[in-house]
């Protein structure tokens, strides 16, 4: 990686140009997208029900919700989910959406007969009340824009202000690698092209979920966060990077778990400016503070939980050592005879593959649509193969790499996995429950898209282009055929 | 870059090529379901008995109907199926028997040709001696239908799944297109889902050899 070092900035005129490759890269993310957002029946995306819910709550009221004497949809939202058969199609391959033309007509008809006052009273306590209301005030453009069309029309535009967000998360990756990598398109396309044609982020993203806003928050934090390291902190990018830290936190609170990371790159960061570290850092700090702070006053104002999973995990009681390391035996290794099973839905193959790798990858739906098995043997192949590639890379690279930015998405990283398995360890405990799910590490797509540049560098210099369009080829391969798949499981 | 360049576009020539081969060699007999999933015992009927769905919009024609059955002890007994048309007087318009000795599962009664855009009773007469359950789920699965038992409510609906002659994915992609504009943005039809599919398969792999080419 110590190439990059020795780059020479493009002249400002040109920097602030859009590359060719991104460009044409976004159109296609772009295509992507929206061939998401039109062809996924209504709410049949991963607790899409409720983050509709909640923005409906939002725009026509009563607020945010939440309160236990209300319905958990207003009954606007329920009708519509009863004429498309959202909720009997949810996770059942058996059934399909209603298809007919003649119950579209009757459900256009009865929809006009809806008075203003069954689009607000919902409220109740969906599964996403607990979410921070950034995300969701976001959609509300898009909702209230829509707002004189139909439900349906609604959350097509909602979707498509998703994909705005992939566009996001791709740009970063591309800006990430560039500082990673320095300025080489090569390698900026092989990291950009995992968040731009992986199916599993444009499916997520292109669904109302604060998922997608998640993913493009969390990959600019890691950009920022990794300029603010090669390019030496100044007041400007502290205090861009920690806003942008704290604007994660008003997402998901998921997202506390970029603040270790976060505050770690920026003391290395403030250690490197040679003198005056205070006047450069207390500004990025108060950023983080502000930003952060103000999401908890506003929570305590509003009786709101500010950090429901982060505190329902710190304080939950009955921590076993043995079997905590039981259970994370179990999640990345066989079981062995003498431990208490902690995995029984998953009878065969490991946990790590079956809910992080396939899931990662791609499970659409409520999860019910999957490819055969054959094809994510294939995929783990692939991914560990560029794991260890990019592990193999990095160590080639030891001497020169900056192991600041190196300790800070591995920090970063770890935190989010380690408070993944926390949650799902105690969730065990109380319930049986599982909870991990594929999808909860895709904050991490930037760093998984440096992985996949990272391997390429493995590779001779001569079949680095051939090396990229197999890649590039591969990953559309797959967005095609999950589109396919998706539109035989609903429409066929 | 421009041998990767036409390797990417090799590569994404040959995606749509799969993709037509699967849609060519891949069939469905779907025709429709009530959207009901198996979810719980729905009903149950004794011998001579008869349960009917009622009032189901039939949007497609179809030949056969499957269930979800639970007999009680061994083999399941004989069920005959009946088509009512409610349009007239609810005359039947078709019939099939599914034979004794069946297990617990889905089973598929191949039944006389029923065509679209009738408003029908399914009902099915238990024609031996044991009892045999019907899975389903609540009544509200599918709000414009409902199952009777000997003429009363059973407040539940049961898992119908209409079927037909196996036609190719591509055969059915006007009706796929058709269905999934349905429920969207209010001035879309079948058509949008067609352009989409072309800037999906001709513009994106378009974008994606552009991009690499830029990357020199």
């Amino acid at each position: 990686m110590s190439e990059s070092i020795t780059q020479t900035d493009p002249s400002p005129s040109r920097r602030r140009r859009v590359p060719g490759a991104l460009a044409a890269l976004l159109a296609a993310t772009a295509i992507l997208g929206v061939a998401w957002a039109l062809i996924l029946p209504g709410w049949q995306a991963p607790d899409e029900n409720s983050h509709y819910g909640y923005v409906q709550s939002l725009v026509d009221g009563p607020g945010l919700p939440g309160e236990p004497d209300r319905p958990l949809f207003a009954t606007e939202q329920s009708r519509a989910a009863d004429a498309v058969n959202a909720d009997q199609t949810a996770a059942s391959l058996v059934t399909r959406p209603e298809w007919s033309r003649t119950a579209f007509e009757r459900w256009r008809e009865a929809e006009r007969e809806l008075p203003d006052a069954q689009r607000s009273d919902g409220g109740g306590q969906n599964a996403a009340r607990s979410n921070p209301p950034l995300a969701y005030l976001l959609y509300a453009a898009p909702y209230a824009a829509a707002g004189g069309g139909g439900v349906f029309d609604r959350l097509v535009w909602m979707r498509i202000v998703g994909v705005v967000w992939l566009l996001v998360t791709v740009a970063a990756t591309w800006a990430l690698a560039g500082e990673v990598f320095g300025r080489r398109p090569l390698f900026q396309l092989a990291a950009a092209a995992l968040p731009a044609l992986a199916p599993m982020p444009t499916f997520i993203s292109a669904s109302v979920t604060p998922d997608g806003l998640l993913f493009a928050l969390w990959t600019v934090a890691l950009w920022l966060g990794v300029r603010m390291l090669r390019r030496g902190l100044t007041v400007r990018s502290g205090v861009a990077f920690m806003a942008v830290v704290g604007l994660a936190c008003w997402v998901k609170a998921t997202s506390y778990a970029l603040v270790p990371g976060a505050l770690l790159a920026f003391a290395i960061a403030a250690w490197r400016v040679p003198g005056g570290r205070a006047r450069v850092a207390l500004p990025g700090l108060a950023a983080l503070v502000a930003v952060v702070g103000g999401w908890l006053v506003t929570a305590r104002i509003l009786a709101r939980p500010a950090s429901q999973q982060l505190t329902s995990a710190a304080t939950a009681s009955g921590l076993d050592v043995r079997e905590l390391g039981s259970y994370l035996w179990q999640f990345y290794l066989p079981k062995l005879w003498f431990m208490q099973d902690f995995f029984p839905s998953v009878p065969m193959g490991l946990p790590v593959v079956d809910v992080i790798l396939n899931g990662a990858w791609a499970r659409f739906g409520w999860l019910e649509i999957e490819f055969p098995g054959w094809v994510y043997w294939a995929l783990t192949v692939l991914t560990l193969a560029v794991a260890v590639a990019a592990a193999v890379a990095v160590w080639r690279a030891r001497t020169t790499l900056d192991r600041g930015v190196l300790a800070f998405l591995a920090l970063v990283a770890l935190t989010l996995v380690a408070g993944l398995h926390w949650q799902e360890y105690q969730l065990k405990l109380s319930s049986g429950a599982p909870f991990m799910q594929g999808r909860y590490v895709l904050p991490l797509i930037g760093i998984a898209g440096l992985a996949s540049a990272a391997a390429l560098r493995l590779v001779s210099a001569r079949l680095r282009g051939l090396t990229l369009a197999g890649m590039v080829g591969g990953l559309f391969a797959l967005q095609a055929f999950s589109l396919a798949l998706t539109l035989e499981r609903f429409y066929a | 870059m421009r041998r990767p360049a036409a390797v990417l576009a090799a590569l994404c020539v040959l995606v749509a090529l799969a993709l037509v081969a699967v849609g060519l060699t891949q069939r469905s007999s779907l025709a429709f379901t009530l959207g009901v999933a198996p979810a719980v015992p729905a009903a149950e009927i004794a011998a001579g008995q008869t349960v009917c769905q009622t009032a189901i919009a039939v949007p497609e024609r179809f030949d056969r109907v499957a269930v979800w059955l639970k007999p009680s002890g061994g083999g399941g007994p004989a069920l005959e199926a009946l088509v009512r048309d409610r349009t007239s007087g609810l005359p039947v318009i078709a019939r099939g028997t599914l034979p004794a000795g069946y297990r617990e599962g889905e089973r598929a009664i191949p039944v006389d040709a029923v065509p679209a855009g009738r408003d029908v009773d399914v009902c099915l007469r238990n024609r031996g001696t044991g009892r045999v359950q019907l899975v389903g789920n609540a009544d509200a699965a599918s709000r414009p239908t409902t199952a009777y038992v000997e003429g009363n409510p059973t407040l539940t609906d049961i898992t119908l799944v209409f079927e037909r002659s196996p036609r190719s994915l591509l055969a059915q992609a006007g009706a796929i297109a058709d269905r999934a504009s349905l429920f969207k943005l209010s001035w879309i039809g079948g058509w949008a889902l067609w352009v989409v599919a072309a800037l999906v398969l001709l513009a994106v792999p378009a974008l994606l050899v552009r991009a690499l080419r830029g990357v020199q």
